[in-house]
């Protein structure tokens, strides 16, 4: 990234927080533009075109999932949201507003970096490849074939399209809705416990530690992330 | 006087025998008096108009002075007519036959004048009683709707008073320990009393009795009975006699009601108010917490950022300086914990908190604890035993990570850098057990069962445990489960119970190849 200086838009109101937050970016060579409330915020997105929003959900002057959905009108640059334990509910009606990903506080910066890298990587790669390799998996999603250790492994068609869904969305936190929806369809009656026994089974069947996933990670209380 | 005012009671048997006695005399009297003018008026009035003047001396006889008086009166008044004014006068003997028809319908019609005009007058009278005895329950009545106050409600005695002049009234009421409590002006119940109340309020049933007094008064307990439950007891005596009481019976069960009815309002006044309170406080407490919440996590989240941020560039620091930007590190990341469970445990325990419980591998949840930790996990090996075949579990996966969390944290803290950290589930009879154990040491057996309480021994030595524990035995509790400790070899193990369930029945995938069961295991 040291080509191009992606922009960022911090919208925060605690001018700790923001400081903290804006330092740990720009030593990544990263460009910060701050706002205080959600409608100077919103301003602000218009003028510089942020490619990546870091959002805090307890803004004084409006609701943030407003912002959200504000903001989603024209632009598909992703929202990673600054949010309080406590609040899965918030979180889930975030992300379905279209939020990408979310931090509780306190965060670590190592995990804040990491975090926006991986959101800027998918709003780069917009063109998706047609190899996906994690782990000693290789997804073909051209062929739908799926290799681990180099020897071809069965998935069922319910779990390849849950599998699809999932490296689609990498980087992003899908909540159990989104994801029952992409994968059943929007008729579906199954609930979330199908969702997480399917799940299961993508992890024992691709996952080096199935207990412990590096791949396809749980966001408890809220849905699934799929990371590289 | 005669016997003709039922309700007024209170005459001793001489005075009601002198009265009836002066009544005849009166009586007596007026039949002279009466025949005096007819003698004096007979040259102008003929005898059916004398006969008229006898039967209204019956009347007003009957009127004022009663039963007995009037019958004697009548009687005479035929005597007299025959004697003075029938010829042959002077004398008892009658010239012309049709007299005696005239003495008879005379008599008969003297009699039921007699007997009519008492009838009236009794009516008349109960109807007057009837009027003051309503006008005294409304006073009552609305004596005891304004009554805002157990006091209130004693003072209405004193209506109750006025009512019944000659009748002591006692109120008793429960208090919320199911005891009799005198109000207002009562005395203290005698045991015998006491038992009496008892067996009333136990078979709510009115009870009358002279046994329980040393002079024999009667007495009447009645019970009071609200719409709920029984309230308390009124006690009414009275000196003449349990006839007289018994007459006051529908009365004194009106009152009872009155003043049952108000104790209960009283009571269900209070418990609004209680319930009140505690919504009030609820609201306040919640909106403390949303506020601490926030305030504190602010500054926590700038002071732990700011030292993380020290952190990535503390490799090229000096080593004094190294070790002071660790300690503020991970000082802020104690702080943040401490304020997470002080948080999470304020949160468990307001009337609100809602379990949100979903049918779940356990695995999942374990994976997502093992990766929150996973800064604190790096100097420990991790064990991790879960049996493939476990059922789906039903529970708050929120909360269990807290739990596996609390524990797992607990379990570093308590155990020496490179010792192995033993994650193990175990599919019992009637529940899942899921331990984590360490190697480290190990707790003095007394002191195992104190571990979760908010503020165990353990808490003063190490802050951070105490109240982790706690709020696992919390969640543990809300799911129906349980949480213990034991000793092992080389260390502690705390397991928790989470209860089996039916899982609900997965609907197979039509795209699956048959034998594929559903379930976490593949």
């Amino acid at each position: 990234m040291t080509q191009h200086a992606p922009c960022i838009l911090l919208i925060e109101d605690d001018f700790q927080i923001r400081r903290v937050v804006r330092n740990a970016l720009e030593r990544q060579g990263m460009r910060v533009e701050e706002a205080t409330a959600c409608a100077s915020g919103l301003e602000q997105a218009g003028q510089v075109k942020p490619e990546l929003v870091v959002l805090d959900l307890g803004l004084p002057d409006r609701d943030g999932i407003d912002f959200i959905t504000d903001f989603r009108l024209w632009s598909q640059a992703p929202i990673l949201i600054l949010t309080a334990r406590f609040s899965e509910a918030e979180k889930i009606l975030t992300l379905d507003a279209g939020a990408d990903d979310y931090l509780t506080k306190p965060f670590g910066i190592g995990e804040l970096l990491a975090r926006v890298r991986a959101l800027l990587r998918r709003q780069a790669s917009s063109m998706e490849p047609a190899l996906v390799e994690f782990g000693e998996t290789v997804v073909d999603l051209s062929r739908h074939q799926v290799l681990r250790a180099g020897a071809p492994m069965h998935l069922t068609a319910t779990e390849y399209r849950l599998l699809a869904v999932l490296i689609a969305n990498q980087g992003r936190v899908m909540t159990h809705q989104q994801l029952v929806r992409a994968a059943w369809g929007n008729n579906t009656q199954h609930g979330s416990t199908y969702l997480r026994v399917y799940v299961g089974r993508l992890r024992q069947k691709l996952e080096r530690d199935p207990a412990r996933p590096a791949h396809l990670q749980t966001e408890i209380g809220v849905g699934y992330r799929f990371v590289l | 006087m005669d016997n003709n005012r039922p309700s007024v009671a209170g005459h001793c048997a001489s005075d009601l025998r002198r009265g009836r006695a002066l009544g005849l005399g009166f009586a007596l009297l007026a039949c002279a008096a009466t025949t005096v003018l007819g003698l004096g008026l007979r040259h102008w009035l003929d005898g059916p108009n004398i006969v008229m003047m006898f039967l209204l001396n019956v009347v007003l006889v009957a009127r004022y002075l009663g039963q007995s008086a009037a019958t004697l009166s009548a009687v005479l008044c035929v005597a007299a007519f025959d004697f003075f004014f029938v010829p042959p006068h002077l004398s008892f003997a009658v010239a012309d036959l049709q007299y005696l028809l005239t003495f008879g319908v005379m008599l008969f019609v003297s009699l039921l004048i007699g007997h009519l005009t008492i009838g009236l007058r009794r009516s008349a009278l109960l109807a007057e009683d009837k009027a003051a005895q309503t006008a005294e329950l409304f006073a009552l009545a609305s004596t005891l709707g304004r009554a805002l106050t157990r006091e209130d409600v004693a003072r209405a005695i004193t209506v109750v008073q006025r009512a019944l002049p000659d009748i002591t009234c006692r109120l008793y009421a429960l208090d919320d320990h199911e005891h009799l409590q005198p109000e207002g002006a009562a005395g203290a119940l005698s045991d015998l009393e006491a038992m009496a109340a008892g067996h009333v309020m136990r078979d709510n049933k009115l009870m009358l009795t002279a046994d329980l007094t040393a002079d024999a008064h009667p007495l009447m307990i009645l019970p009071l009975w609200g719409s709920t439950r029984m309230r308390g007891v009124l006690m009414a005596d009275m000196a003449t006699g349990s006839a007289d009481l018994m007459r006051h019976r529908a009365m004194l069960e009106a009152i009872a009601a009155l003043f049952a009815a108000s104790l209960e309002r009283l009571h269900f006044v209070a418990v609004a108010q209680q319930l009140q309170m505690e919504a009030a406080a609820e609201r306040l407490r919640n909106s403390i917490l949303a506020a601490v919440s926030h305030d504190i996590r602010t500054p926590l989240t700038a002071l732990f950022g700011t030292a993380d941020a020290l952190m990535l560039d503390a490799a090229q620091a000096p080593e004094a300086l190294r070790e002071n930007i660790f300690a503020i590190h991970e000082q802020s990341m104690r702080l943040n914990g401490l304020v997470g469970n002080l948080l999470e445990l304020a949160r468990l325990h307001t009337g609100n908190f809602q379990l949100r419980k979903e049918w779940q591998p356990l695995e999942e949840v374990v994976g997502s604890s093992l990766k929150l930790l996973d800064a604190a996990l790096a100097r420990h090996r991790i064990e991790l035993h879960l049996p493939r075949d476990l059922p789906l579990l039903e529970f708050d996966a929120v909360l269990l990570e807290r739990v596996l969390c609390n524990l797992i944290d607990n379990a570093i803290r308590h155990a020496p850098p490179g010792s192995a950290i033993a994650i193990t589930a175990a599919l019992e009879k009637d529940h899942v057990e899921i331990c984590v154990g360490n190697e480290g040491a190990r707790i003095p057996e007394a002191q195992l069962t104190q571990l979760f309480e908010m503020f165990s021994p353990d808490t003063h030595a190490k802050p951070h445990s105490g109240l982790g524990l706690s709020i696992c035995k919390t969640i543990m509790t809300a799911h129906a489960g349980s949480i213990s400790a034991r000793n092992q070899a080389n260390g502690v193990r705390i397991c928790v119970a989470l209860p089996l369930g039916t899982p609900p029945e997965l609907p197979r995938d039509p795209e699956d190849p048959p034998g594929a069961e559903a379930g976490p295991a593949v």
